[in-house]
């Protein structure tokens, strides 16, 4: 938490000790985010809080844009609504602490960011989990009928198991094509509902095309790493001392799940903000070339093209080079197109072949530390003493019921 | 091995040269007796068999001892609680903590039934193909090569599901091999014989036709070492038997671990087996999670070891006259750091840990010997027990289960 105070105070030190206090503070949030991941519900922070980072480096990205002259702190620390970013997203303190706190109290002050950061990030899981909880079912069912059906040697219903697998892998790859994206929009507009613009998304995936299939081989790639962390202590656990106690193991399990992190979290937060880069640029593109209307863009971003004066030109027609340049791009896209599946099924297999060597029997099937909650915790849960992620839903619907009540009941002054 | 003395090399030599002339015409089908196989091998007096039956029970795919013989948590009552007093039982039975040696399902077989521990390679090179070849002879090849025991009366009941475990039959030593298999009792044996039927009756026309006999051709390629694909006439007509029973669609007879059963059941009823191992495997689902599956995959091998037991005690011609050897193919793991703690192939300490039982004629009953014993000693033991020596083998006879 000193970390967040001092990065406050640091934009009126000298450049040195600005230096030094930005380093407390990225080391700060760094290891805040680590541990956060070590578990489902600690990991919504996670979550809201890359969506809020995501946030300011679109509005950054928007701005090296703008015909505007000026720094970019300077320029958002003016604007009320957007001077939460001058810094990066705190963990728990309200932004801008030191300026703001007796705004609303000291201890609501103290926490507020915590809030912004898991009210956020519940939202942004919601929404994902809309999408990718159908497939993510389906390969539960599909595993456990498909492996039951096969002990029982019932060869009548031998193809209910496969056929429902690879119905989920079909429904997942079609939502990854849309969901970094709509992930982006939604960290970017700060509106839960900007996430099923399903026509803008859709021109900006179609604008982008070639992006979201590195973005793709960014997932599956960055995924290897984090499924052979996964599974190795399914290996290496036969290497320990048996002697060790189940206290010693959890203990183990837990450290070793901790350093883990050390990777998931600025993976999770890279392609975050690899799929916010994709987008603010492509909204950037499609906006100048009139491409997308201005009344089509969500009420933030509407204000900021405006603040930022990023107008639309006229289009001159396209004289022969981009005509051709339109055919090539034309023909590539069914190429492009069937390898941005093919690299989306290179990520759902690792989840497969991870099961084998690591079989995890709900959990690891709805959520992928990269796509949804960044939790990389995977202790059995005998060693817990409950089934893993059974916490996880309560908590989740706890916090629904709390917000719908808070709106409902709650005046705001 | 025989030292070689100047003897023995002249009879052998005497051997040779006239297996050179006869061998190749008599070599016609594998499913003929052993005494039309001329001796390219140094010559054997080959005997009636007049000694005790034999069923190996693999009790696997992979089971701790946890789940098997420890009372409290046991789920092979039937095993536990009415076998193992019949006969001696080593609890500490284990599979030699050897650098490259995979605790798995061919492996054990293979070291069960030569007595030998190796690091088998798949033939073909296959990254996770158990078409594994013995370099030293099986008891099957033992006994068939000292006793005029007919093929079909040296078995192995396979499951569905490994389907390279068909093979394990003969080894490729010089001295023994495809001369002295045993045969194997499976439903890929069955579809097989199904179909060469199919085939023959012109249930096939045209296109279909050809696409089914080159289905045949690679069913029965798949034993590239055989000499001829077909089984011998009287495991013909037990499939003939299996088909007027049970018919032709699969979906009938048994399925999984009782369908060995079955086979087993009626193998001893119709081919009066001397020498049969039955290949019990489904336990190894819970490679894939659900726990239930390993349980009760023990569950149902434990019905199966009651049920042949019975057949065979039901059985004049079996019931004084049988030794039963039971072991398991390989432990499983107790990794406490994963959901699925047992799985065996990462070489923890229980996937090594198995136990054996031997019961029957020539071993004491009632005896529980609490030493470490390996693996590769049941095939010494069993050959004791039937009147031969495994002499490439490296186990020893358990001389405490001898009666």
């Amino acid at each position: 938490m000193s970390g967040e105070v001092e990065s406050q105070r640091e934009r009126s030190a000298p450049s040195r000790a600005g230096c030094i206090w930005r380093t407390g503070a990225l080391i700060w949030k760094y290891l805040v985010g680590v541990f956060l991941c070590g578990g489902l519900v600690s990991a919504v922070a996670v979550v809201g809080w890359s969506l809020r980072l995501v946030q300011r480096y679109t509005l950054s990205l928007w701005w090296n844009k703008s015909r505007r002259n000026g720094d970019f702190e300077d320029f958002i620390g003016a604007h009320d609504k957007l001077s939460q970013h001058v810094h990066w997203p705190n963990w728990f303190l309200r932004q801008n602490f030191s300026q703001t706190k007796d705004e609303l109290g000291l201890i609501r002050s103290l926490f507020h960011s915590l809030w912004q950061n898991v009210r956020i990030g519940a939202l942004g899981i919601f929404n994902t989990w809309v999408l990718t909880a159908p497939s993510g079912f389906l390969w539960v069912f599909a595993w456990y009928s498909g492996w039951d059906n096969s002990f029982n040697k019932g060869y009548e219903q031998f193809w209910v198991g496969p056929a429902t697998g690879w119905i989920g892998i079909f429904i997942y790859i079609a939502v990854m094509l849309y969901l970094p994206a709509a992930q982006a929009r939604q960290a970017v507009t700060g509106n839960w509902r900007a996430f099923y613009d399903f026509g803008l998304i859709r021109k900006i995936i179609q604008r982008r095309r070639l992006a979201f299939l590195i973005l793709a081989g960014l997932y599956s790639a960055v995924s290897v790493p984090a499924f052979v962390m996964r599974a190795a202590p399914g290996i290496f656990g036969m290497k320990l001392p048996p002697e060790m106690t189940e206290a010693q193991v959890l203990s183990w399990l837990q450290n070793y799940y901790f350093y883990c992190s050390f990777f998931v979290f600025p993976a999770y937060v890279f392609l975050r903000l690899a799929a916010g880069r994709i987008y603010a640029n492509a909204v950037a593109e499609l906006y100048e070339t009139g491409e997308i209307r201005y009344e089509e863009l969500d009420d933030f971003e509407q204000r900021i093209f405006h603040h930022m004066e990023l107008t639309h030109e006229e289009v001159e027609p396209a004289g022969i080079v981009e005509q051709a340049r339109g055919c090539m791009g034309f023909l590539m896209r069914p190429g492009i197109v069937f390898l941005t599946c093919l690299l989306w099924f290179s990520f759902i297999a690792q989840v497969f072949v991870t099961q084998f060597v690591f079989f995890d029997p709900i959990v690891t099937w709805i959520n992928q530390p990269l796509v949804q909650i960044p939790a990389f915790e995977y202790v059995p849960s005998r060693l817990k003493g409950s089934v893993r992620g059974i916490e996880f839903p309560f908590m989740l619907a706890a916090f629904w019921l709390f917000t719908i009540a808070r709106k409902f009941f709650v005046r705001r002054p | 091995m025989k030292k070689l003395n100047r003897r023995t090399f002249i009879h052998g030599s005497l051997g040779l040269g006239a297996a050179t002339v006869v061998g190749s015409a008599a070599l016609t089908s594998f499913g003929q007796e052993t005494e039309d196989i001329a001796p390219i091998l140094p010559p054997v007096e080959r005997k009636d068999y007049r000694g005790p039956n034999a069923i190996i029970i693999r009790f696997g795919g992979g089971v701790r001892r946890k789940e098997s013989i420890k009372e409290e948590t046991t789920y092979s009552p039937f095993l536990l609680h009415e076998l193992v007093p019949k006969g001696t039982f080593f609890p500490k039975m284990e599979i030699a903590q050897i650098e490259d040696l995979a605790t798995s399902h061919g492996e054990g077989t293979l070291n069960i039934v030569t007595g030998k521990y190796d690091r088998y390679k798949d033939v073909g090179g296959k990254l996770f193909g158990s078409r594994f070849e013995a370099k030293v002879p099986t008891v099957f090849e033992y006994l068939r090569r000292f006793y005029t025991v007919p093929e079909h009366q040296t078995l192995i009941i396979n499951g569905e599901d490994r389907i390279d475990e068909e093979f394990y039959t003969f080894s490729n030593h010089h001295m023994f091999g495809a001369s002295f298999r045993s045969n194997v009792l499976s439903l890929y044996r069955f579809k097989t014989f199904l179909l060469a039927e199919q085939i023959k009756a012109g249930e096939f026309k045209d296109k279909e036709h050809a696409r089914k006999e080159e289905d045949l051709k690679k069913m029965r390629a798949l034993d590239h070492r055989a000499k001829t694909p077909v089984q011998s006439p009287e495991i013909q007509a037990f499939w003939h038997n299996w088909k007027r029973h049970y018919g032709t669609s699969g979906f009938v007879n048994p399925r999984g671990d009782r369908l060995l059963t079955e086979l087993a059941v009626r193998a001893l009823k119709e081919l009066r087996p001397r020498l049969m191992m039955v290949n019990y495997n489904d336990c190894d689902y819970v490679h894939w999670g659900n726990a239930s599956h390993y349980t009760r995959g023990i569950s149902i091998m434990d019905e199966g070891l009651k049920s042949i037991y019975a057949a065979v005690q039901s059985d004049a011609g079996y019931r004084e006259n049988t030794i039963f050897a039971i072991v398991p193919d390989c432990g499983r793991d107790s990794n406490r750091f994963v959901e699925v703690p047992f799985q065996h192939h990462f070489g923890g300490r229980s996937s090594h840990e198995i136990f054996g039982l031997f019961i029957g004629p020539g071993f004491k009953p009632g005896q529980t010997v609490d030493r470490v014993i390996q693996q590769v000693d049941v095939a010494p033991t069993i050959g004791n027990a039937m009147g031969f020596k495994c002499e490439f083998a490296e186990g020893k006879v358990l001389s405490e289960a001898i009666a």
